[in-house]
């Protein structure tokens, strides 16, 4: 039979966003892959060089829509490189809570997608169901579902409010029970076994080199996570270890071991929220009012030409880097130049190439595995 | 919807169909003939249309015929209904707009912080610009005009109870042809605006009676009397919201530093059939009574003491300096 | 459990010391900065020309262990002056991050780690002088991760990467006309002022009756 090339995208149900996916494919065997991104490319290292530093936060948000808190503060830790502002210890604590909310509502997003592409239709309600917990705690703090603009150069725009933490930690408790719920379904499911194991060997050495980060990594069984080797924010002060899962093979991780380690992170991320919220300096159920001095410190608006910050954040996908360099337009006021680097748009092509010598069933299991947010990807 | 290049217009696709499957619709809503007749009558669907299936298919759909076979979904004909009685399952939706889901479900609420609908304040806006610069999609737009604010020029109890002439800002001297016009003005019968009473100059220098201005429509300097001259200052004329670019991300809202605007935690209200339904004037970005009355109070009590504090602090300069004189 | 200050001080005054020595007399300067906010962590930053760039790559790859490629990104100074017209920023990273046997996985205490397996940020800067055509050689064979950068810095910045297969256009619609590259500082954001709200972006020809005055 010949070999044909096949369009997956880019408008397609299974690609987890906006990107075209072609395969080639001899038979049911995928020969060659070719991955075309750019549909959402949007400008937005552009854009931001004609904002303030406070006016490119909300389009951080929008790069990585489901994981937006992340993002928006990996942009933000970029700003205060560059504009040399401490933060506030309590600020701290309130992003590494929103960040690891965030974490959660993305992992439970991929899940829900994950699910139904491999068959369990089930599990896409069932983390919806979940994922509204999260969504409506970050609703509280940041004043809507999924694009909050909620941490500002110098700490966080309001405080907790009253009340939050309890919710909080009720629904992280819940959750924690829930997660093993899912394993209960999942993982005495043959149909998800056997679709996910032996399926997209990727050994660590390879993604490394490939720029391959987070979970992705961790799956074949390193355990490098920025929160650690880069360090920022609360992350040593709080109780948690990087989730990682050991490789079941000698070509390394497999999709399944993808998928452990994401519920093995959800865990560590529970874990890490119900510390926090204990450990916060000034109480959990202490509200203060916006601009005090305890959530957001006073930071200059303007950037010296020459000056440059980055950052580099653990975002739900991978690592995140932002790099500004100062004296734009308006005497400092805008970035000369903003960089994002996504850890996406590195993975796709090495997805794509992961998925070469499988089978076409094998394409939604390989993709769904890394988790991919096109948003980012595009910028 | 495009046809089929070969189609051929027939009486069958034409009429027939359309007729029988309307009139078996309608009378499958009469309680009556949809629960005893439903089946019989059914619509045509896949599964059962003799034209369409050959053994395989119809095979195929009978395995799965529980559920995916709407023929067999006698009563209501826009829900889906199993085989138990439908009116003891209800379906679960939430009839929104009648209902809301924070009502059914209290414990789901919106937040007071909820970054909804904008609202604004007009009467304490000071049309100072902050929100116009800081969105980050100009969304806003504002005009504004150099008026006297009635304060200013008003007599009787509240004489002088407005701002002062300042350097650098704007004053106004009342053009007596204008005045005298204005009192055969009828604004009712007239179709124009009213003519400009004032002639707006900036102020350049005080100095005891007679202050130094700068004439904004020819541009030269004058020395006026003091007594002539009235502040003036830039008032909001109109403002507009584009609500199709904002995206709601409640920088304006920080940067009012008047209680003036609000994203109300309101999330409709907001629809409109064309763009331009989407840009939001005055009428539109209106909040709820209690809270304008509350924010109007609180700012005017905000710049009273602001004001109070200022005179005071006046006053013990004057003290003071008269204390060492 | 983080990376301490002091190791990463160790281990990047070793590698500037390591990358002075072999490539000090040759216009490469590497020094520890520190970042501003949080921790204060060091990490590597190194000015090179152009013409050193792949030696001083394979260096960082191979010896210092710089195994991972994060970011490949370039800025344009139109008044930069003479020298400085392009400005191309390599961001590299060294992982501890070796292939695991099946059933077992590494546990880094991050406290014991030391030598070249603590993680360290590098910072490669290149500088352009002013051009139509800036270039850079490209290290898509050192690390695979660079790959995908480079196409993106071309596509959107203009810097042409010597020596890279298959380079194309990955952001921008492919049929993107030659020498179009939005980042560079003549194109300038259409649609940032509010009289453009009023303007008719897909071009429907409906424009408002009233325009008031504006200040």
């Amino acid at each position: 039979m010949a070999q044909m090339w096949i369009t997956m995208g880019p408008q397609h149900p299974m690609t987890h966003g906006l990107w075209t996916l072609r395969v080639k494919v001899d038979g049911e065997t995928v020969v060659d892959t070719d991955a075309e991104l750019g549909y959402i490319h949007r400008g937005v290292e552009k854009i931001a060089e004609a904002r303030d530093f406070t006016q490119i936060t909300p389009y951080c948000d929008r790069l990585c829509y489901v994981s937006a808190m992340t993002w928006a503060n990996s942009y933000i830790y970029a700003a205060e490189d560059l504009l040399e502002v401490d933060v506030p210890e309590r600020a701290e604590y309130i992003r590494l809570i929103s960040a690891e909310c965030q974490r959660l509502a993305s992992h439970l997003m991929w899940l829900g997608a994950y699910g139904p592409d491999i068959g369990s239709l089930t599990l896409m309600t069932w983390c919806m169901r979940d994922r509204e917990m999260f969504l409506d705690l970050l609703q509280e703090l940041g004043g809507s579902r999924m694009h909050y603009n909620y941490p500002r150069v110098g700490g966080v725009k309001r405080d907790i409010p009253v009340g939050f933490a309890d919710r909080l930690i009720a629904k992280v408790k819940l959750f924690e029970k829930r997660i093993e719920e899912y394993e209960m379904m999942l993982d005495e499911s043959t149909i998800w076994l056997v679709r996910l194991q032996g399926v997209g060997y990727t050994k660590a050495e390879d993604m490394v080199n490939a720029g391959v980060s987070g979970p992705n990594i961790r799956a074949a069984g390193v355990n490098y996570d920025v929160r650690w080797a880069h360090p920022y924010s609360v992350y040593d002060q709080v109780d948690w270890e990087p989730a990682v899962e050991k490789p079941t093979s000698v070509k390394g991780a497999d999709c399944y071991d993808r998928y452990r380690v994401r519920m093995e992170e959800m865990r560590q991320s529970c874990r890490m929220i119900l510390d926090a919220i204990e450990k916060i300096p000034g109480g959990k159920n202490t509200n203060y009012s916006s601009g005090d001095a305890m959530i957001l410190a006073k930071a200059p608006t303007r950037a010296p030409e020459g000056a440059t910050g980055f950052s580099h954040y653990e975002c739900t996908r991978g690592a995140s880097q932002f790099y500004i360099k100062g004296g734009g337009d308006g005497r400092g006021k805008n970035p000369y130049r903003l960089s994002i680097r996504s850890p996406m748009f590195i993975t796709i092509p090495f997805v794509a190439k992961t998925m070469i010598g499988y089978k076409v069933a094998d394409i939604p299991a390989i993709m769904g595995s890394f988790d991919p947010c096109i948003g980012e990807t595009d910028r | 919807m495009p046809m089929h290049p070969h189609a051929q217009p027939n009486f069958r696709n034409l009429f027939w169909y359309p007729f029988k499957i309307t009139l078996i619709t309608a009378l499958r809503t009469f309680p009556f003939i949809g629960k005893r007749f439903g089946k019989r009558l059914g619509a045509y669907h896949n599964t059962s249309h003799p034209e369409f299936l050959d053994d395989g298919s119809r095979s195929r759909a009978a395995s799965t015929a529980d559920m995916n076979d709407i023929s067999r979904q006698e009563f209501a004909p826009d829900r889906v209904t199993s085989d138990l009685k439908p009116t003891l399952w209800k379906p679960q939706t939430v009839q929104y707009p009648y209902e809301r889901l924070e009502d059914m479900e209290p414990w789901l609420f919106v937040p007071g912080n909820y970054n909804g609908r904008i609202g604004v304040i007009w009467e304490t806006c000071t049309a100072c610009k902050m929100c116009v610069n800081i969105c980050p999609n100009d969304c806003l737009h504002m005009t504004t005009e150099l008026r006297v604010d009635v304060l200013d020029g008003a007599e009787g109890e509240n004489a002088g109870m407005g701002v002062d002439l300042e350097v650098g800002k704007y004053a106004a001297v009342e053009k007596p042809e204008v005045v005298a016009e204005l009192d055969t003005f009828n604004h009712v019968t007239a179709h124009t605006d009213a003519p400009q009473e004032w002639r707006f100059a900036e102020v350049l220098d005080l100095s005891g009676d007679t202050a130094t201005v700068r004439w904004n429509d020819s541009g030269e300097e004058a020395m006026v009397d003091r007594s002539e001259l009235l502040p003036a200052d830039d008032q909001i004329v109109s403002g507009r919201i584009d609500l199709g670019r904002c995206m709601f991300c409640g920088l304006c809202m920080e940067s009012c530093g008047f209680t003036s605007f609000f994203m109300t935690n309101e999330y409709d209200g907001m629809s409109g059939f064309t763009r331009q339904d989407l840009w939001f004037d005055a009428s539109r970005t209106r909040v709820l009574p209690g809270v304008h009355q509350e924010a109007v109070d609180a700012e005017l009590a905000k710049r009273a003491s602001k004001e109070r504090d200022k005179r005071a602090k006046k006053a013990a300069k004057e003290a003071a300096a008269k204390g060492d004189a | 459990m983080r990376i301490t200050n002091e190791q990463a001080e160790t281990a990047a005054a070793a590698c500037v010391a390591s990358v002075m020595d072999r490539y000090g007399g040759a216009d490469v300067q590497a020094t520890v900065e520190h970042h501003s906010n949080d921790f204060k962590m060091p990490f590597v930053r190194i000015h090179t020309p152009p013409q050193h760039w792949i030696a001083l790559a394979k260096t960082l790859r191979f010896d210092l262990g710089a195994n991972y490629c994060s970011m490949v990104t370039g800025t344009h100074f139109p008044e930069g002056g003479e020298d400085r017209g392009w400005d191309v920023v390599y961001h590299l990273m060294r992982q501890p991050v070796t292939n695991q046997k099946p059933h077992t996985n590494t546990v880094h205490v991050a406290e014991k780690l030391s030598g070249k397996d603590v993680p360290l940020e590098f910072e490669v800067l290149i500088t352009l002088p002013q051009t139509d055509v800036p270039s850079v050689p490209s290290v898509q064979g050192i690390w695979v991760g660079a790959d995908w950068n480079e196409k993106e810095t071309w596509d959107l910045v203009g810097i042409k990467f010597e020596g890279h297969e298959n380079m194309h256009r990955v952001l921008n619609p492919h049929d993107s006309p030659e020498g179009f590259h939005p980042l560079q500082k003549q194109h300038k954001i259409r649609y940032h002022d509010f009289n453009e709200m009023y303007d008719d972006a897909q071009g429907f020809g409906r424009k408002p009756t009233d325009e008031g005055r504006v200040k």
